[in-house]
């Protein structure tokens, strides 16, 4: 079979995914298919360097520029506020770095204890290099004490990086007051929005964050694209240093198929921002209400009132999380866990513990993150099939008769 | 992560569940470490495992842990079950990753434990006792908080130490505890007082 015929092949199973229920979205999401479209001429064909100078060249420069519209159209931003990264973890870097970096007298980062590992591992990193970094606790609703921020700040803080929702439990933070402190302190505030972003209403223009960054993946766009967001007045040093690309400011030739692809997923992203993100949250609310009735000894983790619409961060008690994740993968259900077992470090999820959720809750955790693509029929097999698994594996445990 | 082996003794288990009138019981593990197991053995005069079930608490190599216990045990005399480790559930298992032999391990304990029951010595010397499974607390943290710090309430106890705040099973367990120290302490007074 000629290579174009495999190629048509695989584009027409694009719906195709073994019957899988994908209830992990807050990991990665389904590239959706009109950004599919929009990207392949740029895979295929319209390969061109956005840098030479030849028109071959110049048509993707303004389709990636045209891309850097629609996602500062997504946070209401101006497009050269825009710098594109790799990833979440590039752009959270590049933030934190250049924050340090153009206040060199400043020594001091306040963050929380319960920012993704892309925060927490270059904190814990500039701690050994001698920083001072404060982790502002959270209570058991994973939400964040402000008096204790405005305490933590002194005339030492270069830097206050704050998530902006929990990837974990989908807790959202109060960023537009925390942002108006940080302001009102005259300190440098970065906000990693990486969940945030194309789940709730984010208006730069009202909200004064001077650092905001963003994962392409999360938005069903392709992964290995990310955003940062450097507002206008706001001093700036590259952390990839090299070529001229990004106006100087992110070097490396440009990923212009994922950005391309980025551009297309903030546009759908910005016209589903609210009708489609109410109804995700009336299938995750059901789904809740569903296990919630049918399966004794279990809570639902974090701010109900202040949540990510497509997040549940459910506990059994008397079960371990591994077991509900490999029981549920059998199930070709897709979830992820919170228990110690589960990690690569043997350790239980450190947004829990921050919580203090008591360990018979914390190891029997699980996480379902729902999409625009989850269907009321996953919810009903979803809602049927949970009840069974936990009955299953309570009838193991020697905790519970 | 698992190979087929492993999950199928997880998706499969064969020797799920509690025997009446055992002749041995053992437990190991807490819900605070994230796994836990308990093995009841029926044994003939022969000292042959005649019969063999499990329970578990934990991850999916918990409880093919588990189940291989019971497997590489049944049929065999209570001195040729002393002489497995963990090493020989492993094996069974065609292998486990490197972050979860220490389940393997939790297996070999558990065994290890049943036994020392059947033969009715005790595992663990009367102080390192665990009252309370759930949090594994032992009988000498209660027994310290009472004498040293003269903690003479259940709710006390259990605002220090949590004892007996999930399954609950243990309050009789504590109270008993607790009563024996409150005689102690009347006894001596009553010395004290003649």
């Amino acid at each position: 079979m000629p290579i174009s015929h495999k190629i048509e092949t695989i584009i027409k199973n694009y719906e195709y995914r073994n019957g899988i229920i994908y209830f992990d979205n807050n990991a990665t999401t389904k590239i959706a298919p009109e950004v599919l479209y929009e990207m392949l001429p740029y895979l295929v064909s319209n390969y061109g360097n956005p840098s030479s100078l030849y028109k071959f060249s110049n048509e993707v420069l303004n389709k990636m520029n045209e891309s850097r519209e629609k996602v500062a159209d997504l946070l209401n931003c101006s497009s050269d506020e825009i710098i594109f990264t790799s990833c979440g973890s590039e752009s959270n870097n590049s933030a934190i770095l250049s924050a340090l970096q153009t206040n060199p007298n400043k020594r001091h980062i306040i963050t929380t204890e319960v920012e993704h590992p892309a925060i927490k591992n270059p904190l814990t990193h500039l701690k050994e290099k001698g920083y001072k970094v404060t982790s502002l606790n959270v209570d058991n609703k994973g939400q964040l004490d402000i008096q204790q921020l405005e305490d933590s700040i002194t005339d030492n803080t270069a830097l206050i990086s704050i998530m902006y929702a929990n990837n974990e439990t989908g807790v959202i933070f109060d960023i537009p007051k925390i942002s108006e402190i940080a302001r009102n302190k005259g300190v440098l505030f970065h906000t990693d929005a990486v969940q945030a972003v194309g789940k709730i209403p984010i208006d730069l223009q009202k909200l004064p964050v001077d650092f905001l960054s963003l994962s392409g993946h999360k938005i069903h766009a392709p992964k290995g694209v990310g955003a940062l967001f450097v507002r206008n007045n706001i001093k700036f040093s590259s952390f990839l240093k090299g070529g001229h690309q990004e106006n100087g400011r992110r070097a490396g030739t440009e990923n212009v198929t994922s950005i391309i692809g980025l551009g297309k997923a903030a546009e759908l992203s910005k016209k589903n921002l609210v009708t489609v993100n109410n109804q995700i949250k009336i299938l995750r609310d059901e789904l809740e209400n569903n296990l919630l009735d049918t399966i004794p000894d279990i809570q639902i983790n974090g701010d109900l009132e202040n949540r990510l619409s497509n997040t549940s961060n459910i506990s059994f008690k008397y079960v371990e999380g591994e077991s509900i994740l490999f029981m549920l993968d059998k199930n070709n259900i897709c979830i992820s866990t919170g228990s110690a077992c589960s990690s690569h470090s043997l350790e239980p999820s450190h947004v829990l513990k921050a919580m203090k959720i008591q360990s018979i809750f914390l190891n029997g955790s699980i996480r379902i993150s729902l999409s625009r693509y989850t269907t009321k029929d996953e919810i009903k097999i979803a809602s049927e099939t949970i009840p069974k698994i936990i009955y299953r594996l309570r009838q193991l445990s020697p905790f519970c008769s | 992560m698992y190979n087929d082996k492993v999950m199928n003794c997880f998706f499969n288990p064969k020797h799920a569940g509690v025997i009446e009138n055992y002749s041995a019981r053992g437990f190991t593990g807490s819900i605070e470490c994230g796994d836990a197991m308990e093995i009841t053995l029926k044994i003939d005069e022969r000292e042959v495992i005649t019969n063999a079930k499990f329970r578990a608490y934990g991850c999916t190599a918990a409880i093919a842990s588990s189940e291989a216990i019971i497997t590489l045990i049944l049929g065999k005399t209570i001195s040729e079950a002393e002489n497995i480790r963990n090493s020989d559930i492993v094996n069974y298992l065609n292998g486990l990753p490197d972050l979860k032999l220490h389940c393997s391990v939790l297996g070999q304990d558990v065994l290890k434990d049943a036994i020392c029951n059947y033969r009715k010595i005790d595992n663990k010397s009367e102080e390192n006792e665990v009252i309370c499974k759930c949090n594994n607390i032992k009988r000498k943290n209660i027994e310290n908080l009472i004498i040293d710090k003269r903690i003479f309430s259940y709710r006390e106890l259990q605002k220090l130490t949590n004892v007996g705040t999930i399954c609950g099973k243990c309050e009789n367990r504590v109270y008993a505890i607790l009563s024996m120290a409150i005689e102690k302490e009347n006894e001596i007074l009553n010395l004290e007082n003649k």
